[in-house]
C-alpha cells in the first residue's frame, strides 16, 4: 500500500511540475495578451515614438529592430554558414577544428551584455557615436554561433553517398559543396537561419550601449537606432502611464513574432519532409 | 590506343572556397581573444588602481569613486544558485513525466510548449516578474514568510525585512523560470540515452514506476544531470535584463534574500550609460571580465562533463 | 534457371567492333593506411565496348578495385594505391592528372541511386554545366539525348521539371546513369548498381547495360553471380585483395582454370 501510495504522490508531483513549467507559459501570454491588446491600435505601427506622457506609436522602433535584425542575420549568416562548413567538411576531427568547436560553443553562452560590451568598445568607441551599424553588429555576434553550429550538425547529415556521386562526376569539391550538400540540408539551414533572427530580434542588453534607442524615425544606420527592445525597457520602467501602455503592446508584439518564428522553424521541417 | 586530350578546366574555386570557410572559422577564435583582450584593456585602469581589492571590496560609489565587484559578484551567484535549486526539482519533474509517464501524443506539444518558455525573451519575464510575479510574490509570500519563517533560527535571517516584492529571491525565482527549459530538455535526452533493456528488467521484478526512475534511472543519469546543472548555471549567470528588472538594484550585501540587491549584468545594464567618468566606465568593464571568466570556466566545465557523457 | 542453362540462353550480340584494350591495370597495390593492404599485385586488361564484370565474395575487394580506376576513394584520407592504371596513355594514379577531369572521362554509378537534390532534368544538366557552356536549346537536346540513352526518356518527358527524388528506384538508377553518360565518358564503372533495386528494375538495368555497351566501356562490381554470367563478356574473380582468374565469361563460368573460381562460381563456398 505505502508502495503504490507513494508511486501515485511521485506521478502526482510530476505532473505539478508540469502544469508550474506550463502555467508560467500561460502566465505570461495571458498577462501580455491582457496589458498589451489594450494599445493595440494603428497609431502603434504608424506613429514614432512620444515625449514623456504623451500619446503615440512604436513606429520607429519597429522600423530600427527591423532594419538592425536584418542588418544583424546578413552580416551573421554567411560567415556562419561557411564556418558551419569548414567545421564539417574541412576541420572535422582536427585540433583546430576542436578548438574552433570549443570556442563557439564558449561564444554561445558568453552572457549577451558582454557582447554589447565589446562592441560598444570596438564600434562606438571608434565611431565616435552610438549607431545602428554597432546595434547591428552585436547582435551579429549574437547569431553567428547559433548559424555556426546548425550549419555543422545539418551538412553531418548529408549522406556520403551523394558526396561520391558529386565527385563521381567530377563535380570541384567546392560545388558539391555549395550545390549538392547545401541544397540537400537547406531546410535545416533555413531553420537554423529562422531561429537565430528569433533569439536576436528580442535582445535588448546588447542593444543599450551600441545602437542606444532614439525617438526618431531614421533608416540610417549611421545614426543611433530606436529599437523595440530598448524601448520596451525604457518605457516600461518609467512612470508614466502611456509609456507603460507602449511598453506592453512592444512587449507582446515583439513575443508574438519571436514564438511565430519559432514555431515555423519547427513546422518547416516537417512539411518539406511530408511533401517529398 | 588513343590519346588522351584532357578538357583544360581551371578549378580555382576550391582552394578560394576552403580559404573563405578556414577564414570564418578562424574569425570565431578572433572574436573571443579580441572580446577578451578589450575586456582586460577596458578593465585596466580600475584594475591598476584597486588591484586585487576590486574583487573583494563591496565599495561602489561613482561619487567618491571608489569601486569594488563584491557586491554585484555575490548578487550574481546567489541569485543564480537559487535559480538553479529551484529549477531542479521542477525541471526534473517535467523531463520524467514527458518522457517516461504521459502518453506519447502528449510528449510532443508539450515538449514544443515547454521548449517556447526558453524563446520568450529576457526583457519580457523581467516586465512580468517586476509587474506581476512581484506583487503576488509580496503579498502571497513574503507577508506570511515574515510572520512565520523569520522567527526561525539560522536560516530566518534569509526570510526576514519588509516584503518589497523585488530583490535577491525574486530574482532567483525569475531566473529558475527562465533556466526551466533548457535544464528539462537536457535531462531528456539523458533520459532517452537510458537503454530499454534497463527499465524493462526493473519492471520486470515488480518495481514501480516510482521506484524505477528513483533506484535505476535517476543514478544511471547523475552525471549528464549534473553537467545540465552547471550548463543552467552559466545561463543564469549571465542573465541580465530579467535581473535588472526584479533584483532592485541595490548595491549592497544584505543577509535577508528579500532585500534588493544587485548582479554584474544588471549593474552594467543600469550605470554604463549614465556612467560618470573613466574609472566608473573601467570599472564597470571590470565587472564584465569578472563576469566573462565566470561563465567562461563554468561553460567550460559544462561542456567537457556534458561530452565526457556523451561519448 | 540454373547458371549454365543462362549461360546458354545468353545470347552474344553480334561484336561488329573489333577487341580493343581501353584500360591496363598493372600490379596495383591498395592500402587503407599504412598497414592494412587490400590488393595485391592486380593486373587486368579492360576492353572497349565491353562489359567486364568483378566477382567475388564480400571483402575480396572488388569494389576497392573499381574505386582505385577513378580515383574516388580520394575522398577519404588515408586510403592511397601503388602501381599503374593507364587510359590510354592518361597514368590514372599520377599525382599530376586532374582528378574532375578523370572522373568525367572515367564515370560512376553506385550502389544506391543517388539523385542530387534537384530537378530531373538539372540533375542531368548539373554535370553537362561543368564542362561545357551551352545554349537552353543545346542543353535541353543534351538533356534529352542521355535520357533517351538511359532509356527513361519516355518515362519522364512531362515531368522533367519535378524533383528526382520523387521517382521510383529503378528510374532513379536510370536517372544516375543518365547522368553519368551526358558526359560522354570513356568508361563506366558500376558498383552493384541493382543491389538496391527490385528484379523487374534490375531486369530494366540489365537490359540497359547491354545497350549501353555498343557505345560505352563498362566496368560492373557485382556480388550477383547470375547477374554476371548474363550481362558481361569478361569476367575477374577476386579473392583476398587478389585476382585470382580473368577471362571471357563463358570461360571463367564454363572452364574455370582456378579451382578456388570453379568452386566460387559452382556455389560451393562465397
Amino acid at each position: 500500500m505505502i508502495r503504490k501510495f507513494k508511486n501515485q504522490l511521485f506521478r502526482a508531483m510530476c505532473v505539478l511540475a508540469t502544469l508550474i513549467g506550463l502555467g508560467i507559459l500561460v502566465i505570461i501570454l495571458f498577462t501580455l495578451f491582457q496589458k498589451g491588446m489594450a494599445g493595440m491600435s494603428w497609431s502603434l505601427f504608424t506613429e514614432v515614438t512620444p515625449g514623456p506622457g504623451g500619446e503615440g506609436g512604436l513606429a520607429n522602433a519597429i522600423v530600427g529592430s527591423l532594419i538592425m535584425t536584418l542588418l544583424g542575420i546578413v552580416i551573421a549568416a554567411p560567415i556562419g554558414i561557411l564556418a558551419g562548413t569548414w567545421l564539417a567538411e574541412y576541420g572535422q576531427h582536427s585540433k583546430t577544428a576542436d578548438t574552433i568547436r570549443f570556442l563557439n560553443g564558449m561564444l554561445m553562452s558568453a552572457p549577451s551584455i558582454l557582447i554589447g560590451l565589446f562592441v560598444y568598445e570596438m564600434v562606438v568607441v571608434f565611431m565616435g557615436h552610438f549607431s545602428g551599424w554597432a546595434g547591428a553588429i552585436s547582435l551579429a555576434i549574437i547569431a553567428l554561433p547559433v548559424i555556426i553550429s546548425t550549419t555543422e550538425e545539418m551538412l553531418k547529415l548529408v549522406p556520403i553517398t551523394l558526396r561520391e556521386a558529386g565527385a563521381g562526376l567530377g563535380t570541384p569539391r567546392w560545388k558539391v559543396t555549395v550545390k549538392l550538400s547545401y541544397r540537400a540540408v537547406s531546410t535545416g539551414i533555413i531553420t537554423g537561419i529562422l531561429l537565430s533572427v528569433a533569439r536576436i530580434s528580442g535582445e535588448t542588453a546588447p542593444l543599450l550601449f551600441t545602437a542606444l534607442n532614439s525617438s526618431f524615425m531614421t533608416v540610417n544606420p549611421n545614426e543611433p537606432m530606436a529599437n523595440l527592445p530598448v524601448t520596451i525597457y525604457q518605457f516600461a520602467m518609467s512612470p508614466y502611464d502611456s509609456w507603460n501602455q507602449l511598453a506592453w503592446s512592444g512587449a507582446l508584439l515583439i513575443t508574438m513574432a519571436i514564438l511565430f518564428l519559432n514555431i515555423i522553424s519547427r513546422v518547416l521541417p516537417q512539411l518539406k519532409k511530408r511533401r517529398s | 590506343m588513343t590519346a588522351i586530350s584532357l578538357r583544360a578546366l581551371p578549378w580555382q574555386g576550391d582552394d578560394l572556397f576552403r580559404r573563405a570557410c578556414l577564414t570564418s572559422a578562424g574569425l570565431i577564435s578572433v572574436l573571443m581573444f579580441a572580446i577578451l583582450l578589450s575586456l582586460c584593456i577596458g578593465a585596466w585602469p580600475a584594475l591598476e588602481k584597486f588591484g586585487v581589492g576590486f574583487f573583494f571590496s563591496s565599495e561602489w560609489n561613482p561619487v567618491t569613486k571608489e569601486f569594488g565587484a563584491a557586491n554585484a559578484l555575490y548578487g550574481t551567484l546567489v541569485s543564480s544558485v537559487i535559480a538553479v535549486f529551484l529549477a531542479l526539482p521542477v525541471g526534473l519533474g517535467i523531463a520524467i513525466f514527458l518522457s517516461e509517464l504521459c502518453p506519447v501524443w502528449l510528449s510532443r506539444p508539450l515538449s514544443i510548449a515547454i521548449e517556447l518558455l526558453a524563446a520568450v525573451p529576457s526583457i519580457i519575464y523581467g516586465m512580468w516578474g517586476l509587474f506581476v510575479f512581484a506583487p503576488w510574490f509580496s503579498e502571497g509570500f513574503q507577508v506570511w514568510a515574515g510572520e512565520h519563517l523569520s522567527e526561525l533560527p539560522i536560516i530566518g535571517q534569509l526570510f526576514s525585512g519588509p516584503p518589497m516584492g523585488v530583490g535577491l529571491l525574486t530574482s532567483g525565482i525569475i531566473l529558475a523560470f527562465m533556466i526551466l527549459p533548457i535544464l528539462t530538455s537536457l535531462i531528456k535526452e539523458a533520459l532517452s540515452t537510458v537503454p530499454k533493456v534497463l527499465r524493462e528488467a526493473t519492471y520486470g521484478i515488480g518495481a514501480t514506476q516510482f521506484e524505477v526512475i528513483i533506484k535505476v534511472l535517476l543514478p544511471a543519469i547523475k552525471g549528464p544531470i549534473f553537467g545540465a546543472l552547471i550548463l543552467a548555471l552559466g545561463r543564469a549567470l549571465g542573465e541580465t535584463m530579467a535581473i535588472t528588472f526584479v533584483i532592485g538594484g541595490a548595491q549592497s550585501i544584505e543577509s535577508s534574500l528579500f532585500m534588493p540587491a544587485t548582479s554584474i549584468s544588471a549593474t552594467i545594464a543600469e550605470q554604463f550609460n549614465e556612467a560618470t567618468g573613466d574609472m566608473h566606465i573601467s570599472a564597470l568593464i571590470g565587472l564584465g571580465l569578472v563576469l566573462f571568466m565566470i561563465t567562461f570556466i563554468v561553460m567550460g566545465t559544462a561542456r567537457v562533463l556534458l561530452r565526457r557523457k556523451a561519448q | 534457371m540454373s547458371l549454365v542453362a543462362q549461360l546458354k540462353d545468353y545470347q552474344q550480340p553480334q561484336q561488329v567492333k573489333p577487341l580493343v584494350q581501353r584500360m591496363d591495370i598493372r600490379d596495383l597495390n591498395f592500402y587503407y593506411g599504412k598497414d592494412k593492404q587490400v590488393l595485391f599485385d592486380v593486373s587486368m586488361p579492360i576492353y572497349q565496348n565491353r562489359v567486364t564484370a568483378m566477382i567475388g565474395p564480400s571483402g575480396c575487394g572488388k569494389s576497392t578495385l573499381l574505386r582505385c580506376l577513378n580515383r574516388i576513394y580520394e575522398l577519404y584520407p588515408h586510403q592511397y594505391a601503388e602501381g599503374n592504371v593507364m587510359l590510354g596513355e592518361l597514368s590514372v594514379l599520377d599525382r599530376k592528372v586532374d582528378l574532375n577531369d578523370l572522373r568525367a572521362k572515367i564515370g560512376m554509378v553506385f550502389q544506391k541511386p543517388t539523385p542530387f537534390p534537384m530537378s530531373i532534368y538539372d540533375n542531368i544538366a548539373f554535370g553537362i554545366k561543368l564542362y561545357e557552356r551551352l545554349s537552353k536549346k543545346d542543353m535541353d537536346h543534351r538533356v534529352k539525348e542521355a535520357l533517351q540513352q538511359a532509356q527513361l526518356w519516355n518515362e519522364v518527358k512531362d515531368k522533367l521539371h519535378s524533383e528526382a527524388s520523387g521517382l521510383s528506384g529503378g528510374q532513379q538508377q536510370r536517372l544516375c546513369i543518365a547522368r553519368t553518360i551526358a558526359l560522354k565518358p570513356d568508361v563506366i564503372l558500376m558498383d552493384e548498381p541493382t543491389s538496391a533495386l527490385d528484379p523487374i528494375a534490375t531486369q530494366g538495368i540489365e537490359e540497359l547495360i547491354t545497350e549501353l555497351r555498343k557505345e560505352y566501356t563498362i566496368v560492373i562490381v557485382t556480388h550477383n553471380m547470375q547477374q554476371a554470367a548474363r550481362i558481361s563478356d569478361f569476367t575477374a574473380f577476386m579473392y583476398l585483395g587478389e585476382l585470382i582468374e580473368f577471362g571471357e565469361t563463358k570461360q571463367v563460368f564454363q572452364n574455370p582454370v582456378n579451382d578456388r573460381t570453379r568452386k566460387y562460381v559452382s556455389g560451393t563456398f562465397g
